[in-house]
Parts: structure tokens; C-alpha cells; sequence
């Protein structure tokens, strides 16, 4: 970001935010002054809650000092002053989250992060792996760029663009930093958990990429607030950015169902701010993205947590693999080593009302006609905002981000080894998944060739699935048998893990981490592929995972 | 505000009797309304009823011509039964806008003309969406009576729309008068209400002509009521809904004109006439103008393909009647004999 722009942003959030909340009041006839108070009586109880906790929080005192300064206002202030007091408090939030930003180190960053990159991706001794694996493949194979690339390209030209991927591992964001990099387009803004910033090489990179911080320790909601207006100010500045819209990275291995769009919303009111302002680069694009991995760096630490508590997955995890540079060195090693690919596939742009858009940034309705845009937010000839309007078309957008992952989710041999062994689990064992999980069954393991059977049944339904264009699949999967794919697969469960899915001893295949083999299965999970296992009556099988993906189905 | 909600044009696609009479609604409070229909003889007869339309012979020259200014508020009424929406919302597709507001009162699921398999329940709001750039789709639901718009006899309707907009622009038109519209935010399930309801008003009609008597006909009512309530909540629905008007509220006043012709049409259907017959009897086109047939069928159909929860006891007996596939005594006998399992979404008897 500019320097000068970092600063525009930051008095323009104060601004906002002190104005829509006095504007708020008075339309609702509530007292000004005793409207600002709340809200700051709220800050102060939840940041003096969380540094209670937050022990280890760097600026923990500056931040007590901080509060502590503005509780001594409340009760007594006048509304000027108040309003004052709410506008330090919204810099306080807006300057940590944008950070340090420097623009010389910014420029640095993005010139050396081709090399930097690939030296990190390629296990931090380049020279070392190259001596043992002369034939090693660069990043640049390792990493492979699908889809919509020239579209997208192109659409960076006709206006702001959002990148909105599947979200799987912490090394997501750096994977596609690179990406867009080489798509030639400038690096994007995203949000990252303040926890990244812990390991100290990825907290460098990502700092530098663009990443902002969030602390989802905080809950005042005035932090939230300042937040999204950050994110909605960066796009009217015309910065590409990066949104998760699954939130946090998903615990159970299965592709985002059920989007989060409180941010994915700031696109509509970025959208008619622009039109308000007569802006020239009004419009913007979001953008599908997934993110396919053979193995997930992550995969035991999230599984874990998906199961230790089932229907959360909302602990902040701070000790993962991720953490370890030495883990993350060695995860891409032997995904190198492997020659493993990962997909990074891009679909088609969408305008924030859910319809997609041309490669000049035209929006189009069902049927490929011009819609013009701006006539979903105009009243009286007006731009204007409308809270609950907004959410119906951000939702639309969501069921399009969703459709569109389903879409572009690329399934490799470990996924397809983990469907068809936990299947036949399920079928064989006929408990409630939940005790499967836990307990496990009277079976754990099963003849080859039954595996073989079921893999081939998957593989034929994943065909024609991808023939119809519901699915995409990685060349072992579009074109082995069900003996090469399983040899595959079973090697690179052997690869990294620390807990191996999947063992062969003789020709019996034993399913030696459950836990693991269900989270590689999830990925497969809301395409309806075990109607007909274990026979064409019908399997009975429920879907594993309940709608929203984030619970598991308690009955059988 | 007030003046800022009210409709500038209003455009009616369709001379159904619902349709009319919406546009003599409309026209009674002042509002400009083009309509179309495709039939000449349709289009005077609309205009005998309700003075003051324009007449218009092209779906085009009907929503171009009405040159709704950006912003303005345009209503756009889709007065055709579920057989005819896909090809008026087709043809409306070409000249929609973003900021119209779009309703129509179908109460029928749209029949799937190609197999998809991983098609989707073809629903009224969702036909429209297909072709249409539109996003503020309404639908008009519980025990429409035609006649009773213009009368001033009380009448109850709920509008349901995941936006506000088309819930203010009909209340601002009605306020005031002798039309109480109910806001409700699930289009889903107004929409299943209404299309299962028809398929419910055959079940009822075949036991009346079997003579079953009154209990029977309650017991499928509510049967009926209870399978869809647990299929729609799969689907997203509110279960309230269907204790709602749009739900119960729809069920008990049997002169709504849709609840009768499909009750006539269950009732020739229990006397042993042909389907295409009784279709024909009841003044439908083809089998295909039956809305209750239809969406029994359709519901079947996607249940099967994607699984439901509800078991669709119903829904399938009246499918298997129309399908010709056992008499309607067996039919019937079938579901009565049944245990009347309400499910979770509605607790248990």
C-alpha cells in the first residue's frame, strides 16, 4: 500500500466510523451522547476481558494504559468529547491492524519474492535438495496455475479485484501471494490471523505481502467494525484484496459450504460508495479460487480439533505445524520429492450481486446479456446503502463462491484412497459415525481387492462428474486404474504424516489413522458419491458431515 | 417515504384470473399497467374487467414501454400458472431489470423437461432467477380467491421474499384498504405451501369421491401438511411457515379456485376417468396444466435423487395415481393405514 494512501485510510476510518455511529443514533431519535458512551463502555469491557486473558499480548500494557484512559471519560464527557474519545479508539484498532507497513520493504518484498518464495517452498536448502534430486522440479511446476487466468488478468485491468479461495492451511495465503504474482497482478491485501505472524519467516513474507493483522482474541464489536471498514476502504482505493470467505481454515478437510460473508459484504458497500463518489474505477470482481493439496501440512492438528469438539472449530490454534518452520520445510520437501502438485485454479469473476462478468468487467445475467449493475443499489436514482437489502445479494454471491468451489475443487489420489477406504468402514462397521471415529469398529481393515472395487466405483462417477464439469481432477485420478492410483495414494500418506492413514501389509489394506483418512475423505464430501456403494440398491449412507460442514451427522 | 415506495408502472404478464385481478388493484390506487397476454380474446377480456389498461401485444413493448426510470420502483407481475412461467420469465429475461420487483403467485413446482442429475427442485422464484437478472422476487401465497380482490370482503395474503422491497411496495398499495399482506422472508417455503397444498386438494378430492367421508380428508390434510413441512425444512424452509397462512391457513377455505379444480380433478381421478381426461374436465390445457400432479411428481423426483428426511407419503401416492400405476382406493388405502408420524419437524401424535 502507499504510504500516502495508508494514511487517507486510516483518518477516513475514523471518520466513518464516529459518523455512522452518531448518524445511527440520531436517526433512530436516541441520544448522541449516550450512544457513543455505550459503545465504548462496550470496548472497555471486552478489551479489559481479553487482557485479563492475553498474557502474552506484546503491547499488553500500552493497550491497559490505553483503555484505561478511556474509561475515565465515560460518565462524565460531554458528546464532543466522546466522540473525540471514539475517534482515538477507532485509530487505536485501525493503526494495529494495518501495522508497520513500510513502503521501501513493500517494494523489496515484492521484487525479491519470486526468488525468496521458491527458495522457502523448495525447503530452505536449495542446494541441498538439488544434489540429491537433481530432476527436483522448481516451484514453478510445483505450483500450478488454472482456470480463468486471462480473465482474471484482465479484469484486474477493469476494476478492483477480490480473490475469494477455499481455505485449507496456513500456507494458503502464501501460495497464493505467489500465484497472483505470477499472474503479473500487484500483491493483495488480506486479513491473517495475528497467531501467523508467530513464525517468524512466514511473518515476514506475509507482512509484506500485504497481510494486515486480526486479532480474533478481540470481540468488541467496535473492532469488528473498524475491521470491515478498513477492508471496504482498501477496495474503494482500488487495492485488490483477499478474502477467506470460509473464515477460519476448515477443520474438517471438506470444501466451505456455508460462507461466512460478513466481509464478503464490504463488496456491495465498496461498490456503491464508488458510485457515490463518481469514482473511476468503480466496480469490482470477486473472484473464486481453490487450493488443492495431495496432503495438508495441517491436516492432523485440524482433524483433531474438528472431533474434539465437534460443531465449533472456533479455538484459536497457535501451535500448529505451521508454527515449526522446520515441519513446514519438510512438508514441502516431500511434496516435492513426490512431485506432487498443487492446484491453485481460478474461476470466473462475479460482480457483488452474484452475476458473472465479461472479461472487460460487463455483468451478465443468466443468459450471457448486459445487466447493468448499479441499478441494484439506486433508490430514487440514488446510490444507497440498505443493510438488509445488501445481505440478500452478498448471499447470492456466497451461493455463487459456493457452486463455483464445488466446481474447481481438484481431487487427487489421496482423496479418492481416503473416500473409498472410509466408506467401506462405514459399511462394513454400520455404527454411528461419531463412535466410528472415537471407538472405531469391529473392522479396521479390508481385502485389496474390495478397495480396488470401490476406488473404481468412485473413479467412474468422478469421470462423469468431471465430464459434466462438476469437478476436476488431477491427471492420477482422470487417467490411472484403481491399482496405480492406490499405490499412489498410499505412498504419499506414507510421506509426511506423522500418523499414517493408510497401511499395506500383504494384500489387506488397514485403515490405521481414522481420523486422517476422514478428513482426506471430506474433501469428496456434498458430491453424493456413496448412493450406490457396496451395491446399486443403495448404500443408506447419510452424508458424513451435516449441512453447514462445520458438525458431523450424529445418526447413522 | 410513502411517495418514494409507490410503484411508478406496474407491468402484468399473463391474464390468469390472479393476474387481472392484481392489475385492478393496481389500477384502483392510480398506478399505470400494462398488459400482456398472449391470447388476444384474454387481453379484452382484462380489459372489460378492469378499466384503464394498456393493451400490449409484446412482452416487450409491456416492460420496455412502461420505461421505468433507474431507481424507480416498477412491479412486474407474472400472472401465469407454474406450465406457462419458464417460457413468460424467458421471455421477460430480456428486458428485466435489476431494480424491478417481480411476484407472481404460482402455486406449482415447475416441471424438469430434461433430467439433470444434479438438477435442482425447479421452484417458481428459482425458474425466474434463471433467466432473469431480477433479485427482488416475491410470491404471493395463502388462500388467494381471485373474485375477493375486487370485493370488499376481507382478505389475507402473505408476500414472501428473502428482500423488503417488494413487501413495502404491496403494502403500500393496500394500505389502508380492505387487504391485510403478511411480511414473510421465506420464499421457500411459501412457495412448497402453496404447490403441496394443490397436491393435498387431490388426495381430498379422491377421498370425497371415493365418499371417505370427513376424517379421511383430515387425516390427509394433515399428512400432507406435515410431509412438506419436513421436506422444505431440507430445503431451507422455516417449519412456521406452514402453521402460517401461507400452511394451515391455506387449507381450510376450500373455494380458493386452485384448491377446487384440483379437488374436481381428484374426484374424477377416484370415479376412474383418465388422467388427460380429468385434466381436460377440470379446464387444464394438458395433464401438464395440473399443478398438484406436476409437483408431486417433481418432489418425488428430487427426493429420490437427493434424499430427504420426509418419507412423502403423499406426494408419492398421488404421484403413483397420476402415474397410473394402482387404483385410487389402493392408493388411499395405503396412506391411511399409515402411522402418522408428524416427524421432528412438527413433533409426533
Amino acid at each position: 500500500m502507499r504510504a500516502e494512501d495508508k494514511d487517507k485510510i486510516l483518518t477516513e476510518v475514523q471518520s466513518r466510523v464516529v459518523e455512522s455511529t452518531i448518524e445511527g443514533a440520531k436517526g433512530s431519535g436516541r441520544d448522541v451522547r449516550h450512544a457513543l458512551e455505550e459503545i465504548l463502555a462496550d470496548s472497555v469491557y471486552h478489551e479489559r476481558r481479553r487482557l485479563r486473558e492475553d498474557r502474552k499480548s506484546p503491547v499488553r500494557d500500552q493497550d491497559k494504559l490505553f483503555w484505561r484512559a478511556v474509561q475515565k471519560e465515560l460518565g462524565t464527557a460531554n458528546e464532543r468529547t466522546l466522540a473525540d474519545v471514539m475517534r482515538r479508539a477507532v485509530r487505536h484498532y485501525a493503526s494495529e491492524i494495518c501495522g508497520n507497513f513500510d513502503d521501501r520493504v513493500y517494494r523489496v518484498a515484492t521484487k525479491v519474492l519470486p526468488t525468496a518464495l521458491s527458495v522457502l517452498l523448495n525447503s530452505i536448502s536449495p542446494k541441498r535438495l538439488v544434489t540429491k534430486f537433481p530432476q527436483m522440479p522448481g516451484i514453478d511446476e510445483t505450483v500450478v496455475l488454472q482456470g480463468e487466468t486471462e480473465h482474471v488478468r484482465k479484469l484486474h485491468e477493469a476494476g478492483t479485484v477480490v480473490f475469494a479461495p477455499t481455505h485449507l492451511s496456513n500456507l494458503d495465503s502464501i501460495i497464493l501471494g505467489y500465484s497472483i504474482f505470477r499472474l503479473g497482478l500487484p500483491p493483495v491485501i488480506y486479513g491473517a490471523g495475528l497467531n501467523l505472524f508467530t513464525n517468524p519467516i512466514m511473518g515476514y513474507f506475509m507482512r509484506n505481502l500485504g497481510a494486515y493483522t486480526v486479532d480474533r482474541r478481540k470481540r468488541d464489536p467496535l473492532y469488528k467494525t473498524v475491521l470491515k471498514e478498513y477492508a471496504t476502504l482498501t477496495l474503494e482505493h482500488g487495492y485488490d484484496n483477499l478474502f477467506f470467505p470460509g473464515g477460519t481454515r476448515g477443520r474438517s478437510g471438506a470444501l466451505e459450504r456455508r460462507l461466512k460473508l460478513g466481509l464478503m459484504g464490504t463488496t456491495v458497500t465498496a461498490y456503491t460508495n464508488n458510485l457515490r463518489t463518481r469514482a473511476a474505477r468503480p466496480k469490482l470482481f470477486v473472484v473464486p479460487v481453490t487450493l488443492s493439496f495431495k496432503l495438508v501440512l495441517e491436516a492432523e492438528t485440524l482433524i483433531d480439533d474438528f472431533l474434539k469438539e465437534v460443531g465449533k472449530g472456533r479455538y484459536i490454534i497457535t501451535d500448529d505445524e505451521f508454527s515449526k518452520p522446520t515441519r513446514v520445510a519438510d512438508f514441502f520437501r516431500q511434496l516435492i520429492r513426490m512431485n506432487s502438485r498443487m492446484y491453485v485454479t481460478f474461476g470466473r469473476g462475479h460482480d457483488p450481486f452474484g452475476n458473472p462478468v465479461d472479461e472487460q468487467g460487463e455483468s451478465l445475467d443468466p443468459n450471457g446479456r448486459f445487466v447493468d449493475p448499479a441499478r441494484y443499489v439506486l433508490q430514487g436514482g440514488m446510490p444507497v446503502h440498505d443493510t438488509h437489502r445488501d445481505k440478500q445479494y452478498t448471499a447470492e454471491l456466497g451461493a455463487r463462491i459456493g457452486e463455483a468451489f464445488s466446481k474447481y475443487n481438484v481431487i487427487q489420489s489421496t482423496h479418492v484412497l481416503a473416500r473409498a477406504m472410509f466408506t467401506l468402514l462405514r459399511l462394513h462397521n454400520r455404527t454411528d459415525i461419531v463412535r466410528l471415529l472415537r471407538v472405531g469398529g469391529q473392522v479396521e481393515d479390508m481385502e485389496l481387492r474390495e478397495v480396488y472395487r470401490e476406488v473404481d466405483r468412485v473413479l467412474s462417477e468422478l469421470r462423469g462428474l468431471s465430464d459434466r464439469g462438476g469437478i476436476m481432477l488431477d491427471p492420477v485420478v482422470a487417467r490411472s486404474d484403481a491399482e496405480d492410483l492406490v499405490a499412489d495414494a498410499i505412498s504419499a500418506f506414507a510421506s509426511y504424516h506423522a500418523r499414517q492413514a493408510v497401511t499395506r501389509k500383504g494384500d489387506r489394506l488397514f485403515a490405521s489413522d481414522r481420523n486422517l483418512l476422514f478428513y482426506y475423505h471430506n474433501r469428496l464430501e456434498g458430491y453424493r458419491l456413496d448412493r450406490n456403494a457396496g451395491g446399486d440398491s443403495g448404500s443408506g449412507l447419510l452424508p458424513a458431515l451435516s449441512d453447514d460442514h462445520r458438525t458431523l451427522r450424529r445418526s447413522r | 417515504m410513502a411517495d418514494a415506495q409507490k410503484p411508478s408502472a406496474a407491468v402484468v404478464l399473463g391474464a390468469g384470473p390472479l393476474g387481472v385481478a392484481i392489475a385492478g388493484v393496481l389500477r384502483a390506487r392510480g398506478i399505470p399497467v400494462r398488459l400482456w397476454a398472449r391470447r388476444k380474446a384474454a387481453r379484452d377480456a382484462a380489459a372489460d374487467v378492469v378499466p384503464g389498461l394498456t393493451l400490449c401485444t409484446s412482452v416487450e413493448e409491456a416492460v420496455t414501454g412502461a420505461g421505468v426510470a433507474p431507481g424507480a420502483i416498477g412491479i412486474v407481475v407474472l400472472g401465469v400458472p407454474a406450465s406457462g412461467l419458464p417460457e413468460v420469465a424467458e421471455a421477460y429475461g430480456h428486458f428485466a431489470q435489476p431494480d424491478h420487483i417481480v411476484l407472481h403467485a404460482v402455486r406449482g413446482v415447475c416441471s424438469t423437461s430434461t433430467q439433470v442429475p444434479d438438477g435442482n427442485l425447479q421452484l417458481a422464484h428459482r425458474v425466474i432467477r434463471a433467466h432473469t437478472c431480477a433479485r427482488k422476487i416475491g410470491v404471493l401465497g395463502g388462500p388467494l380467491y381471485a373474485p375477493d380482490l375486487s370485493n370488499p370482503k376481507p382478505l389475507a395474503v402473505v408476500l414472501a421474499s428473502p428482500f423488503n422491497e417488494p413487501f413495502m411496495a404491496v403494502a403500500g398499495l393496500t394500505a389502508g384498504g380492505s387487504i391485510k399482506v403478511h411480511q414473510s422472508y421465506d420464499i421457500v417455503g411459501v412457495e412448497l405451501a402453496g404447490a403441496m397444498s394443490n397436491v393435498s386438494a387431490i388426495a381430498a378430492g379422491v377421498a370425497e369421491g371415493l365418499d371417505l367421508g370427513d376424517t379421511a380428508v383430515g387425516v390427509l390434510m394433515t399428512r400432507g401438511l406435515s410431509e412438506t413441512a419436513q421436506f422444505a425444512q431440507g430445503l431451507g424452509a422455516d417449519v412456521r411457515t406452514f402453521f402460517g397462512l401461507a400452511g394451515v391457513g391455506d387449507l381450510i377455505p376450500r373455494h380458493v379456485a386452485s384448491t377446487e379444480r384440483h379437488r374436481e380433478f381428484g374426484a374424477l381421478l377416484a370415479k376412474g376417468t383418465e388422467v388427460a381426461v380429468a385434466a381436460k374436465k377440470v379446464g387444464a390445457v394438458s395433464a401438464e396444466g395440473i399443478e398438484g400432479m406436476v409437483s408431486a411428481r417433481e418432489v418425488v423426483r428430487y427426493a429420490d435423487r437427493v434424499g430427504s428426511r420426509s418419507k412423502l407419503v403423499l406426494a408419492r401416492a398421488v404421484n403413483a395415481l397420476c402415474s397410473d400405476k394402482a387404483s385410487a382406493a389402493d392408493i388411499l388405502d395405503g396412506v391411511l393405514s399409515q402411522h402418522l408420524e408428524l416427524g421432528p419437524a412438527m413433533g409426533t401424535v
